[in-house]
């Protein structure tokens, strides 16, 4: 359903005096099945959030494709692609940020009812109630303020108010990281249901890879701007075969005191995305790296289950 | 002698709102050299609690019981006292790095502090045991790196310079607040290697103030369960994980990604507003009528575990 | 919105709006409240000081100053008022659009916002006055011309910055018009700064008005304006000073008044936003 081809986007930076570019993405390709949930994981500045923005075209690209059912997002006129909106819709991470915080709960969700003209003035608060049950919420909240609930409540709300226009892909960017452990928990579930429910396609950012594991049926990783594993969430998580990937599992901290675990400490911090590293960008940590690894950018080869390395 | 011994705080805050009834009643022990992780959800008074230990809490806050520091009532001390053990004897690693360091004066400067401060040295000396420190937390190029900035530093080692400025008095009790929140997953196996190691040789005694269990799981001996205001079980991590007594640890555990992300229902009371009886029952799938109307006691259910529940009482 | 709950507390603020509604009757009943025809000449009783006939007094022209003090409300608040509401509409207008559309429209428009902030703004009124000639309507036309000139910049920062939050994008993502956005979830974001200062500003600006009629430039005799009614009384500063007090005093109890009630506006706003944050 969803096609991304050599997908680049460079922020400008630097003043005057020589313009340096901040390559967040730099080149990456993916498909995504109807239907389907496809994790992107990686850690802050591989540029997943880009992605996330780049895939709704909510940041214009340098370069590169996305294809939804057929069409190029980014060839659009500006009439079409509000058109357009309707059938992708995004969940950010801080759901307080995402609500005007001067609109009651019940007018947020019920404006894009308005917009898209979705039910007439008499079935609108019928609506509204419907959404509401769905993700969890009173009937009392309705008349809150974001500012008056709790963050899990304000990422419930979201959630409705994106259920309101019945898209068929939904980002989900970070959806729970500001979220206490419990709420997490609920509103994954939220999600999951709801994805399930409505046979949505889903584009799931995180860093955290136990999320992950549950909510998707395939994950891609990244690296720098650049795709470094894709596969089945299974084949990534028990047959990995990339370093970078097999460090991040290694990282996860494990509660059961009898799990003697093997950590993989990665040496010293992510390069700077201006100037990323020769030949694989992942060479500088890596403890397998060799001269090739320096000269030669790997390309992300596979089948079904693709690794970008020199030393598959 | 027990280390640190606190016994029936209670710590208040007045609001416009109401009573915010943060910490209530809680005794929590730390024996000398021991780790003990505190986990509680965002609002359940965990970071009061330990800001009340060094007396950082602001001036409209009731607090009632003690807090005995090697014998001596750190509530009761005078603000001389209590600064002499500040930053040298009970340090705090705060959360958020970027935040809790002054954004206009470098780093070095900043970690250089505690030492000037408490062992009075002179600008060189003490400069001297500040690049020591740096290196020990293993930042590259001390030297370099204690002239530049916080904003100049990553999320990681701005954290590593917290924890050298926490450690460079070589305390004896460091209270470390959420010190991987907010970390990259492999920063903050990193920071955790780091502070297992320098724990493990200096054998100085922590208090873990943190909402990840797994992260305390690594580095404390002991869990103590924070529920708003209240300790509600506290156990050994094996214990802990292998034999959860209290319903919410239960429930807890089982909300974790890793053990198929089951939710507790409902929301965490606020501190404004707390249930009357236990304060668990309104979610608790075992409560009785008895928990409705009556807090449980403390009580022990093991070697060195003990529940607030009445399904033990 | 509760925050005007909390302005009731504010003592200070209290008094401001009551005396501010007291000026508003006043303003409003003038013709009626008034003893005596404020621009009735009666040569015969000229000068007189405060008493009983005449509580402030009479002026040079045998024209009661109490009932010329009672009218010049009317002519001062409604000018002021009238000024503000020009200095917001433009301000909020040329300020939103430069900061939600950046580029080089964002440019231009600071260049030359930054051209007119350069002036000394009384001068470049004075400058407007004398050029279209002195009459309380030109008076006007120069302070709106150049007032709004602080407002555009304080709105374009406040754009700036809303324009960045999530749930503008969100509102975009979800399809929303950019007009749309701007007015439904932007501008009720960015207002709260500017009612503030709007209500400081009156207090300038019917200081400036005063200025600028004492000058000669605004209000022309025979209209009662506080300010030239200030001017005209000043040949008798000495002599008769009761025609330079009672204008005087009048326009400093308005100022205060709208300064009051611009702190605590002001003040009312800045901890709600604190207390907002802290959850």
């Amino acid at each position: 359903m969803i096609e991304v081809c050599g997908l680049k986007k460079y922020f400008q930076t630097g003043g005057m005096f020589g313009k340096k570019f901040i390559k967040a993405v730099d080149g990456v390709d993916f498909e995504i099945e109807k239907g389907e949930s496809l994790g992107l994981v990686g850690e802050s500045g591989c540029g997943k959030t880009t992605v996330g923005r780049l895939i709704l075209r909510l940041v214009e690209p340098t370069q590169g494709k996305v294809i939804i059912d057929g069409t190029n997002l980014f060839e659009l006129s500006k009439k079409d692609l509000r058109k357009m909106r309707k059938k992708m819709q995004i969940i950010f991470q801080n759901p307080d940020a995402s609500l005007d915080p001067r609109m009651r709960i019940g007018d947020c969700i019920a404006e894009p009812l308005k917009l898209y003209k979705v039910v007439n003035k008499k079935k609108m608060n019928d609506k509204i109630m419907q959404l509401i049950e769905t993700v969890g919420l009173n009937p009392e909240h309705v008349n809150r303020y974001p500012h008056e609930l709790s963050g899990g409540q304000n990422q419930r709300a979201v959630i409705a108010r994106i259920l309101a226009i019945n898209p068929e892909f939904i980002v989900a960017d970070e959806p729970t990281s500001a979220l206490d452990v419990n709420v997490q928990a609920q509103i994954l579930h939220i999600i999951r249901n709801v994805n399930e429910k409505f046979g949505l396609t889903c584009l799931f950012i995180s860093h955290d890879l136990e999320v992950i594991k549950i909510m998707t049926d395939r994950v891609a990783v990244m690296y720098l701007g650049k795709l470094v594993e894709i596969g089945k969430t299974d084949q990534i998580f028990n047959g990995t075969k990339h370093p970078y990937t097999k460090a991040l599992l290694s990282a996860i901290p494990v509660v059961d005191p009898d799990v003697k675990r093997k950590r993989i400490i990665l040496k010293g911090d992510m390069p700077n995305p201006i100037n990323p590293p020769s030949g694989c960008r992942f060479h500088t940590r890596c403890q397998y790296s060799e001269k090739i690894c320096e000269i030669e950018e790997p390309v992300l080869i596979g089948n079904g289950h693709k690794v970008a390395c020199h030393l598959r | 002698m027990t280390f640190l011994s606190i016994q029936n705080l209670n710590v208040h805050f007045h609001t416009e709102d109401g009573a915010v009834r943060a910490v209530n009643g809680i005794d929590l022990d730390i024996e000398e050299g021991e780790k003990l992780g505190l986990i509680g959800e965002t609002g359940c008074g965990k970071t009061v609690l330990g800001m009340a230990i060094l007396r950082l809490l602001s001036e409209n806050t009731t607090i009632k019981g003690r807090i005995l520091y090697k014998g001596k009532d750190l509530l009761t001390m005078s603000d001389r006292e209590i600064r002499r053990i500040r930053g040298k004897e009970i340090a705090m690693i705060f959360q958020n790095p970027l935040s809790s360091m002054n954004p206009v004066l470098t780093v070095g400067t900043q970690v250089a502090e505690p030492v000037e401060l408490h062992q009075h040295l002179k600008k060189q000396d003490a400069m001297q045991k500040v690049i020591e420190m740096i290196k020990s937390v293993k930042i590259p190029s001390p030297h370099e790196r204690a002239k530049e900035y916080p904003h100049e530093f990553s999320g990681g080692m701005r954290q590593r310079a917290m924890i050298a400025m926490g450690l460079i008095c070589m305390p004896s009790l460091i209270i470390a607040d959420e010190p991987t929140t907010g970390l990259d997953v492999t920063i903050q196996a990193q920071i955790v290697e780091l502070m297992s190691e320098m724990l493990r040789d200096s054998g100085t005694s922590m208090l873990l103030i943190t909402h990840d269990l797994a992260v305390a799981a690594e580095l404390c001996d002991y869990i103590a369960m924070m529920y708003p205001g209240e300790i509600v079980e506290y156990a050994s991590i094996r214990d802990l994980f292998k034999d959860p007594k209290h319903p919410y640890t239960m429930g807890f555990l089982d909300s974790l990604p890793g053990r198929g992300l089951k939710p507790i229902a409902g929301l965490s009371p606020s501190l404004i507003n707390l249930p009357v009886g236990c304060k668990f029952h309104p979610r608790c799938s075992f409560a009785t009528k008895r928990c409705k109307n009556n807090r449980p006691e403390l009580i022990e259910v093991g070697k060195k575990h003990y529940v607030r529940c009445f399904l033990y009482d | 919105m509760s925050f005007y709950l909390e302005l009731t507390k504010n003592k200070p603020a209290m008094i401001g709006v009551m005396i501010i509604l007291f000026l508003a009757l006043i303003a409003i009943f003038a013709p009626y409240i008034a003893p005596y025809d404020p621009l009735e000449l009666n040569l015969e009783e000229r000068l007189l000081p405060p008493g009983t006939d005449h509580l402030m007094g009479t002026d040079n022209l045998g024209r009661d100053v109490l009932s010329r003090v009672l009218t010049g409300t009317r002519v001062s608040l409604s000018m002021s008022a009238a000024v503000v509401t020009i200095i917001l509409i433009l301000g909020i207008t040329i300020g939103t659009i430069a900061g939600y559309f950046g580029g080089v429209v964002d440019d231009i428009i600071m260049r030359v916002v930054d051209v007119l902030l350069a002036f000394p703004g009384i001068i470049l009124a004075l400058v407007i006055a004398g050029l279209l000639g002195p009459s309380l309507t030109n008076v006007m036309i120069a302070l709106g011309a150049i007032w709004w000139v602080g407002y555009s910049r304080i709105i374009r920062g406040s754009v700036l910055s809303i324009k960045e939050k999530e749930f503008v994008e969100a509102a975009r993502a979800m399809g929303c018009s950019d007009t749309y956005i701007v007015i439904r979830h932007i501008l009720p974001n960015v207002l709260s700064p500017v009612i503030v200062l709007a209500t400081l500003d009156m207090g300038h600006i019917i200081l400036s008005i005063a200025a600028l009629s004492f000058l000669g430039l605004g209000a022309q005799p025979p209209v009662p304006e506080w300010g030239t009614m200030l001017n005209e009384g000043r040949p008798f500063m000495e002599s008769a000073s009761h025609l330079m007090i009672f204008p005087g005093l009048m326009i400093m109890i308005a100022v205060l008044a709208f300064n009051f009630v611009g702190d605590g506006l002001r003040d009312a706003l800045d901890p709600r936003m604190r207390e907002v944050t802290i959850k």
